[in-house]
């Protein structure tokens, strides 16, 4: 839809790959490049994993997904209220789901952030916070590939017509 | 600087009409314990943190309280378009709407507009901290009381969200405010 052919992102699938294959085989996958993320089909199962940090730390973090809808990445410090779950946000469209990417790695880049603030040198948590900086840059080039610009100064905002306000904005989203 | 990205940190949307509801959760935008207090607090302390921690952290929560803003005020919005008059007259927000129409204005629940004088910034940053323990702690139990008024679930995710959020944070401030303490600033 827009024309950014000379502004891609790199790909950064396959060291992506290995990094998690190396350090953090519990890892939900996540498919690379494809338009239709499986944000709601995710297995149960994985669902429970936390990661276990290898050596010195007692910090479990939890998976981009998990933490986004218990808005905390940190096992040890989630409080959940009285019986109530977290929602499961379902993506109500293509764009939804793709957008949810966008959010729940920006999410999980914040929450680490905030860790790395106070803590600087633990680095497990620094090798996430630069893996899901990685997935969040592509998730980011996946949706405004589709759907348009996130940020005035976006690469795809660079075309012949003005497409910022070609999107709707948050609040008006019917998803 | 900000810039601005075209997205809520977390999804919301509503489609269930509900006044009453609204005129609850415009206190976590206006109120004393609402994100606009949170951001302005963080963001005005942060110049007189002693140290790198400090000044990250104060400016990265005071920049996702704006984010807070964003969701606590598009929640407003989507529970109160598209009322009518009559609607608006029986919840009681004939009033908001004489002065604002259907826009937003952070006032808390009983309609008393923000201002300034919720938060405080000393220079101290032992006090500073643990007025931010404090408010995130208010924070959390206020959100406590607004799940406790809704049976919608549109509604309650996010509010579930931001109470999460409001637990980090004290973490993180109190993280901080420990360190601080045992390395005698004050």
């Amino acid at each position: 839809m827009f024309n950014t052919e000379n502004y891609f992102y790199d790909d950064y699938s396959q060291l992506d790959e290995y990094n998690r294959n190396a350090i953090y085989p519990k890892a939900m996958p996540y498919v690379y490049g494809t338009t239709n993320p499986s944000m709601n089909n995710f297995d149960n199962s994985t669902f429970s994993n936390t990661f276990m940090m290898p050596s010195n730390s007692n910090v479990k973090v939890l998976d981009p997904y998990k933490g986004f809808m218990r808005g905390n990445m940190f096992e040890n410090l989630y409080d959940p209220y009285r019986n109530f779950k977290p929602n499961e946000v379902k993506p109500l469209s293509e764009r939804d789901a793709m957008l949810q990417e966008v959010q729940k790695y920006d999410f999980a880049l914040n929450d680490l952030a905030l860790y790395l603030d106070i803590y600087p040198n633990n680095g497990e948590i620094l090798s996430l916070y630069n893996e899901y900086l990685k997935s969040y840059n592509n998730a980011v080039n996946n949706f405004e590939r589709s759907y348009g610009p996130l940020c005035r100064d976006s690469v795809v905002a660079a075309t012949n017509t003005w497409n910022y306000d070609n999107s709707p904005w948050p609040w008006e989203v019917q998803r | 600087m900000w810039k601005y990205v075209k997205m809520t940190q977390y999804p919301v949307s509503i489609t269930k009409k509900d006044l009453r509801m609204a005129k609850y959760l415009v206190t976590q935008y206006g109120g004393s314990n609402g994100e606009l207090a949170a951001a302005w607090r963080y963001l005005n302390q942060r110049y007189t943190m002693p140290d790198e921690k400090g000044k990250a952290l104060l400016t990265d929560i005071g920049t996702e309280e704006l984010a807070h803003v964003e969701m606590i005020s598009t929640m407003v919005y989507q529970l109160m378009k598209d009322a009518t008059l009559d609607e608006l007259r029986e919840a009681g927000l004939d009033a908001h709407y004489a002065e604002h129409g259907y826009s937003l204005y952070p006032t808390d629940a009983t309609g008393n507009p923000f201002t300034v004088a919720y938060f405080a910034s000393t220079g101290d940053p032992v006090a500073d901290l643990s007025e931010n323990m404090a408010a995130e702690q208010k924070a959390r139990a206020v959100y406590e009381n607004l799940i406790n008024l809704t049976d919608d679930p549109d509604v309650i995710g996010p509010l579930l969200y931001l109470r999460q959020r409001e637990v980090i944070h004290f973490n993180r401030f109190k993280d901080l405010y420990d360190e601080y303490k045992q390395k005698g600033y004050e």
